[in-house]
């Protein structure tokens, strides 16, 4: 019995200390890595139009994609787009997600995006179930993970902006990708309808995006 | 005398503990009005200004699914007290309206306030700072229906989750402080816009 004791002590001591460090290392607010302002400058995709600057850059590549985002996007199912707009002209102009289009892809909103990131919920769920506590800890780390990428993708989203001349705005837009189009190494277009106040026709600016050779 | 638990009552004691974690429950934060203190400076603008606030803005209810809990905040009320706020702050002459359709009016410019989101993270650790974030889209039209303006302004804030026993409070204080964030900056961008100023003849 004495025996007994020492030991149910000895692993609840064990099964306590696993669960403190693993809600250490799982729960605590992840950092991103702020997208830096000259990326889409050294990738040199950029046009300039009607009086606009359009710069993008596409977030393809695994490792980068869980360098700002914590995850791989891309394998997903979304392709994040960093997207710059310069307003050279002479008139204003408003800049929206819905302002933007990736041929082969549609356009995905943030939220959905978010939401397509994180399994941890359903993980969460199975350890409460299970009624152990460890089990239940990496569930509520992984929940707590996921949302906080959610937060993440909202933060760095393109937000409706009135760009008066000579002002920018830039921001990620999500694209939901084709299953076929998720692996494959391929040009994309991405196509912008400026939104000029008091002159509704602009011509759509076109840029091709050429695959990056890291593009998986 | 070591205690001892017997086989049954440990059997019941899991079957608690089990049952606490697969059983959600829903928490509703309900939210006073945001007392505002210490406007930033700002120029008020001449202008005559609709405020339009629509049954989505006021009756907008942010929900959290957490481990099978459900979190929900009522912010359209506060949102929209906040919103007519700053509009009266903002323009020298305003008139309010409500409901599901902009009436006809005689105004400059019909201004309407939408809510895009509202996101908060999460921690497992209750003194664990957590942002919390509201974007609202300010949109302002001519009454011929044309867009004149818009943005949407973020209003943040960084507090912590709370504990079992203050985790309401927090909730409150987290909300509150995001709230008059995104009114501060709104006033600052909706009396320094060019596009507004123009309009104006200011």
């Amino acid at each position: 019995m004495g025996t007994w004791n020492i030991r149910s002590k000895r692993i609840l001591i064990l099964v306590a200390s696993i669960t403190i460090a693993m809600a250490g290392t799982l729960g605590c607010a992840r950092k991103f890595a702020d997208f830096p302002m000259e990326a889409e400058a050294v990738a040199g995709l950029r046009t300039q139009e009607h009086g606009i600057a359009l710069g993008a850059h596409m977030v393809a590549d695994r490792n980068e994609s869980r360098k700002y985002f914590g995850t791989s996007l891309r394998s997903r199912g979304i392709m994040a787009v960093h997207i710059t707009v310069e307003n050279n002209s002479d008139r204003s102009l408003i800049v929206q997600q819905q302002d933007f289009s990736l041929r082969g892809a549609i356009r995905h909103h943030d939220r959905e995006a978010a939401a397509a990131t994180g399994p941890g919920t359903t993980v969460a769920w199975t350890g409460a179930v299970l009624g152990s506590l460890p089990i239940a800890m990496l569930g509520a780390g992984m929940a707590v993970s996921a949302d906080n990428i959610q937060t993440n993708l909202e933060k760095k989203a393109l937000i409706t902006d009135t760009l008066s001349p000579g002002a920018a705005t830039r921001g990620f837009v999500y694209f939901s990708l084709p299953s076929q189009a998720r692996e494959a190494a391929q040009t994309w277009e991405l196509v912008y309808q400026p939104q000029f106040i008091g002159r509704p026709d602009c011509p759509a600016i076109t840029l091709p995006i050429p695959p990056s050779g890291k593009d998986h | 005398m070591t205690p001892t638990i017997d086989r049954p009552t440990m059997l019941m004691l899991a079957l608690i503990f089990t049952m606490s974690g697969a059983v959600g429950c829903t928490r509703t934060y309900r939210l006073d009005p945001v007392e505002f203190s210490q406007w930033p400076e700002y120029r008020q603008v001449d202008m005559h200004v609709h405020l339009h606030l629509s049954d989505e803005l006021r009756g907008h209810t942010y929900e959290k699914h957490m481990l099978g809990d459900r979190f929900r905040y009522p912010v359209g009320p506060v949102l929209a007290l906040g919103a007519a706020q700053t509009a009266e702050k903002a323009f020298t002459r305003v008139t309010v309206s409500e409901g599901g359709r902009i009436p006809t009016v005689e105004a400059d410019g019909i201004l309407t306030p939408d809510v895009v989101g509202m996101e908060q993270a999460t921690s497992i650790w209750a003194f664990e700072a957590v942002d919390t974030s509201i974007d609202l889209l300010w949109t302002l039209k001519d009454p011929d229906g044309n867009t004149l303006w818009a943005k949407t302004i973020r209003g943040t804030s960084r507090h912590h989750l709370g504990n079992a026993f203050t985790h309401r409070s927090a909730a409150r204080k987290r909300v509150s402080m995001c709230v008059e964030d995104l009114f501060h900056k709104s006033l600052v961008d909706l009396t320094t816009a060019q596009e507004i100023l123009q309009l104006s003849g200011q």
